[in-house]
Parts: structure tokens; C-alpha cells; sequence
């Protein structure tokens, strides 16, 4: 009884688009009427190559993305798990990040990657690494590696935070009989502290994939998928498509890959950890 | 002699890790305080001044899109907390057939693609009239806040004991009554953190706002930084002194209930 309200505001507004949006996918608008044409946005999709480019812009933007958030956060959750003064404060500061809307942290990076006065270029030139600077987003090649390192500054704090909370459940005794072994610093963290963490970070990098996957902010505000189509990811192609094309039919075809893709990640999260519960 | 040398090497790359991390801000604040259009010379400015800060809050549309974005948080908020803790409370305290299947519910609407869900919302809200309002964006944002929100409270519910609740229903409190007067004051803490929790989510909320505004009535700061990237000139002084307009409600809040606010999202809503 109590629940009835949540579920129905869910499925009113969640479930009920999702659905028209989905269904849209099957049908061609001709002359207003609706006609059902099957899976043929579908087909269309899988033989346009620029549809495929865009899916593997997306999965290397992902996977670079979720990758360096776990490396960044680990070693920010390992020193700040030590004994370290002023504690607190350290721990305050590489948060902060955390707390700038996606919208402003794209504008401040759009700055910084700027060709002629951007602070990354006039660091650059200042270290007598001129060479180096360009116009960071403009650039068919360094644009999608940008906008990831961007994504990376913005919530990689989400990762040390709960690899933090992880590393305050693993029991110092564990540490302790390890030093007895004679083990150093390194094994120790190669043979307790990364198999404690193991599920954490298990779940962590899958709700970071997802999120990466259908996170549209960054992207649009940097770059809008360009220059020309090379940081295009899924969530702009799709929006581009609705809302400057029209065309719904695709439209409706690529939110339909999206959710196959989805599906994806998390039953194979699903078989994995089920995997590890066995052994 | 060791001991002093590997907690140096710890004290450097936490150093040179936060530089790293914190100058991205420290240039956004030196560009607001930098006279209009010296950013082009160089990076040290000749003086520091507020007239960006000035001329922002003095822009009549800007400030607009502000006291939009402070509405529909706020009403996002308001909307979000009572249903929230209505499922919290029947997913804490009651056994059903569905529950399963409705907490499974609540985690696959967090991780649909929103941008597919814009499509869908289109010619619903169209149809109700309700483009370019604020209202639409209340709606919208509370389906991003009300499944974690949800989960949040029923964790914390789950910590205030039955026994409680059990005592003064034999006193005579019916269920509705117990669940005003016990469970929710004595939750305040987490009611708090699920309050900040969708203000801040509402605040950065910037796809909806982006395809169901279109001017001054309902049109939100987030939206509104983005449309300064749009000229041609772009006013970067005064762009970087609304970001950090943008930003200071969300870093004021969270230092504000800091502990709070992790307990709630390290304990309960993501792990389930």
C-alpha cells in the first residue's frame, strides 16, 4: 500500500515513455499515420558504418573512462587510508571535484583544452613543450581523449569514496599476520588489499559503465560529438537524431541498441558474480 | 630511515595528485576575478576585480534561469521526500509478493539512458502543455531522484526498530500515526540526506532542461552556462563567475551535512 505511489509514479513517467520511445523503433511516419515496418530501422542501422564508428567511440570512451576513475581512485583511497596528517583536509579536497555539475566542469575543461589561451596550452609552452599544444577539442584525434580525461577529473571521487569505505572493512589483523610472513608492501596489497575490494570494485565499474554509457552532458557541452563525427557517442548520435533529423524510426532503433547493450553489462555482471559465489 | 622516505613519497603524490585536481578550479576562480578579456594576454591578471560577478548578477536573464534552477529544486525536493519515504517505509516494514520485483524496478529506471527517455517524454509533454514550464521539469527531475531516495530511506528505516514502533501502536498509534510521529523524526538524518541528495540532482540535471525549455520561463542556470558557449565571442570572465554562482549552492550544502551525506551513500541506496 505504501509503495503504490512510487510505482505508479515510475511506471507513469519511466516505464511509459520508455515504451513509446522503444516503440517508435518499429514504425515509419508516413503522411501522419503510423506504419509498422518491423525490425527495418534495425537493419538499416547494422549496415551504417557510421552507427558502428559511433558504438566503438562509445565503448573506448567507456572503458577508457571507468578504467582510469579505478586507477585514480585506488590510489587516492590507498594513501589516504594510511596514517597521514591533516587527514580530514586531504580527504576534503580531492572531493571536490566531485561537486561541480557536469555542465560546468565541461565549460571550465572547454577553457583549459582552448587553442590559444587555454591553460593547458599555456603550461605546455611554458615547460618549453610548445610543440605540443593544439586546439585539444578541434582536433579529429586528441577530441574524444579529452572529453574522457574530463570525465575522469569530474567523478573519479565517487571511487575513492567507496573503495575508502572498502578499505575500513578489511581487518588489520589480516595486515598484521602478513607482516609477520615477512610479506612487503607490494604483496600486501597484491594478496589482501585488492582481493578484499575485489567485489566493491566489481560493482562500482559496472554502475560506472553504465553511467559513462548514457552520460550525455560532457560530451554535448564540450564537443557535441565533434569535430565531424569523431567524439560522437551514443547518447548524442541518438540525441542528434530525434531532435535534429526527426527521425524517430532510428531514433527509436538506436535507444533499442542502447538497452541491448545494457542488458549486456549487467548479465554479464550477473554470470561473473554469480561465478565467484560458486568457487 | 625507510619509514621516513616511503611516507615522503606518500606526502609527494598526494601533493602533486591534488595540484593536479585543484587547478582546474583555481583557474576557473582566476579567470572570474580576472578583468574582462585580459584572459587573452596572459594568465597572471593585472588586478582582481568582481565586476564579472557584478555584471552576472545584474544580468536580468541570467539571474532568471538562477531563481528557475532554486524552483524547480527545490520543488523537486518537495516532491521526491514524501513519496520517497512512503516506498522506503512499505519496502522497510512490510513483506510482499512483488518486492523483489520492485526493488528491481527502482534499480533499472536509475540506469536507463535518459536520453532515450527525453524522446519518450517529448509528445507527452506536448500533449500536456506542459513544454517550457517548470513544472515539466519537476516531473522529469524527480524520476531521476525518487528510486535512489527510495532506497536511502528504507535503509535507514530499516535502523529504527520495530519494538519502538510495536509499543506505541499497543498505545493506541495506528500505522499511519506511528509512521508520522516515530519513524520519520526519528530519521531526520537520513530524511536530510535524501533532501540534499535530490536537491543537488536536480541542480546539475541539465538534458531535460536543455530539450523541454526554451526561454526565460523556465530555462535553468545549467542550460544557461551552455548558452554563453554559444556566441560568438564567448565572455569567458563572466561565464566562469556564473559557473561558480552554479556551483556554490552544491559546495555549501555538501560541506554542511558532509558526514551525512557519505553515510547515507556508502551505507544503504547503492548497495543493494
Amino acid at each position: 500500500m505504501f509503495i503504490l505511489p512510487v510505482a505508479g509514479y515510475l511506471i507513469a513517467t519511466c516505464f511509459y515513455p520508455l515504451f513509446q520511445a522503444l516503440r517508435m523503433g518499429f514504425y515509419d511516419t508516413v503522411a501522419r499515420q503510423e506504419v509498422f515496418v518491423g525490425l527495418e530501422h534495425y537493419r538499416e542501422l547494422i549496415a551504417d558504418s557510421l552507427f558502428w564508428q559511433v558504438v566503438a567511440q562509445t565503448f573506448i570512451y567507456c572503458v577508457l573512462v571507468v578504467s582510469l576513475h579505478l586507477l585514480v581512485g585506488l590510489v587516492f583511497a590507498l594513501l589516504l587510508n594510511g596514517s597521514i596528517k591533516y587527514k580530514s583536509v586531504w580527504r576534503g579536497l580531492q572531493f571536490i571535484p566531485w561537486l561541480f555539475p557536469a555542465v560546468v566542469a565541461a565549460s571550465v575543461w572547454r577553457l583549459i583544452y582552448q587553442g590559444n589561451y587555454g591553460a593547458l596550452n599555456v603550461v605546455l609552452r611554458w615547460l618549453n613543450l610548445g610543440f605540443l599544444s593544439r586546439d585539444w577539442l578541434g582536433g579529429t584525434q586528441t577530441a574524444l581523449p579529452s572529453v574522457a580525461a574530463a570525465a575522469v577529473w569530474n567523478f573519479y571521487p565517487f571511487f575513492t569514496l567507496m573503495l575508502l569505505a572498502g578499505l575500513q572493512n578489511i581487518p588489520h589483523s589480516q595486515y598484521e599476520a602478513a607482516k609477520i610472513d615477512g610479506a612487503g608492501a607490494w604483496s600486501r596489497l597484491r594478496f589482501i588489499t585488492l582481493p578484499f575490494l575485489k567485489p566493491v570494485i566489481f560493482t562500482i565499474c559496472l554502475l560506472d559503465m553504465i553511467w559513462a554509457f548514457r552520460f550525455f552532458d560532457l560530451v554535448w557541452v564540450m564537443t557535441r560529438g565533434g569535430p565531424i563525427t569523431s567524439s560522437e557517442i551514443l547518447p548524442t548520435y541518438l540525441y542528434k537524431t530525434a531532435f535534429y533529423d526527426f527521425d524517430f524510426g532510428r531514433t527509436g532503433a538506436i535507444g533499442g541498441f542502447m538497452i541491448i547493450f545494457m542488458l549486456i553489462f549487467v548479465i554479464g555482471y550477473l554470470v561473473l558474480s554469480s561465478e565467484k559465489r560458486q568457487i | 630511515m625507510i619509514k621516513v622516505k616511503s611516507s615522503f613519497i606518500v606526502y609527494a603524490v598526494l601533493l602533486g595528485g591534488l595540484c593536479v585536481v585543484v587547478s582546474p578550479i583555481a583557474f576557473m576562480f582566476l579567470i572570474a576575478f580576472m578583468p574582462r578579456n585580459e584572459i587573452f594576454a596572459q594568465l597572471i591578471p593585472s588586478r582582481l576585480t568582481l565586476e564579472n560577478f557584478v555584471s552576472v548578477l545584474l544580468d536580468s536573464e541570467m539571474m532568471s534561469a538562477y531563481g528557475n534552477s532554486w524552483r524547480v529544486s527545490s520543488l523537486t525536493t518537495l516532491l521526491t521526500i514524501p513519496l520517497a519515504s512512503l516506498g522506503g517505509y512499505g519496502l522497510s516494514r512490510y513483506q510482499f509478493k512483488l518486492k523483489t520485483g520492485f526493488i528491481m524496478m527502482l534499480l533499472i529506471t536509475q540506469m536507463l539512458p535518459t536520453v532515450l527517455l527525453a524522446v519518450g517524454y517529448f509528445p507527452i509533454i506536448k500533449g500536456l502543455g506542459l513544454y517550457n514550464t517548470r513544472m515539466a521539469l519537476v516531473i522529469l527531475n524527480t524520476t531521476l531522484t525518487l528510486p535512489f531516495c527510495t532506497l536511502l530511506l528504507k535503509s535507514i528505516f530499516d535502523g529504527v526498530p520495530v519494538e519502538i514502533e510495536g509499543a506505541a501502536m499497543i498505545d493506541g498509534c495506528s500505522r499511519v500515526g506511528s509512521f508520522l510521529r516515530i519513524v520519520l523524526p526519528l530519521s531526520w538524518a537520513g530524511l536530510c540526506a535524501a533532501a540534499i541528495f535530490s536537491f543537488i540532482a536536480a541542480w546539475q540535471e541539465y538534458l531535460y532542461a536543455l530539450t523541454f525549455t526554451s526561454d526565460y520561463n523556465a530555462i535553468t542556470v545549467t542550460v544557461e552556462i551552455t548558452k554563453l558557449l554559444g556566441h560568438y565571442v564567448v565572455s569567458w570572465n563572466r561565464m566562469m563567475s556564473l559557473a561558480i554562482l552554479t556551483t556554490m549552492p552544491i559546495l555549501v550544502m555538501f560541506t554542511a551535512f558532509q558526514k551525512l551525506f557519505i553515510k547515507g551513500l556508502t551505507g544503504g541506496g547503492l548497495k543493494q
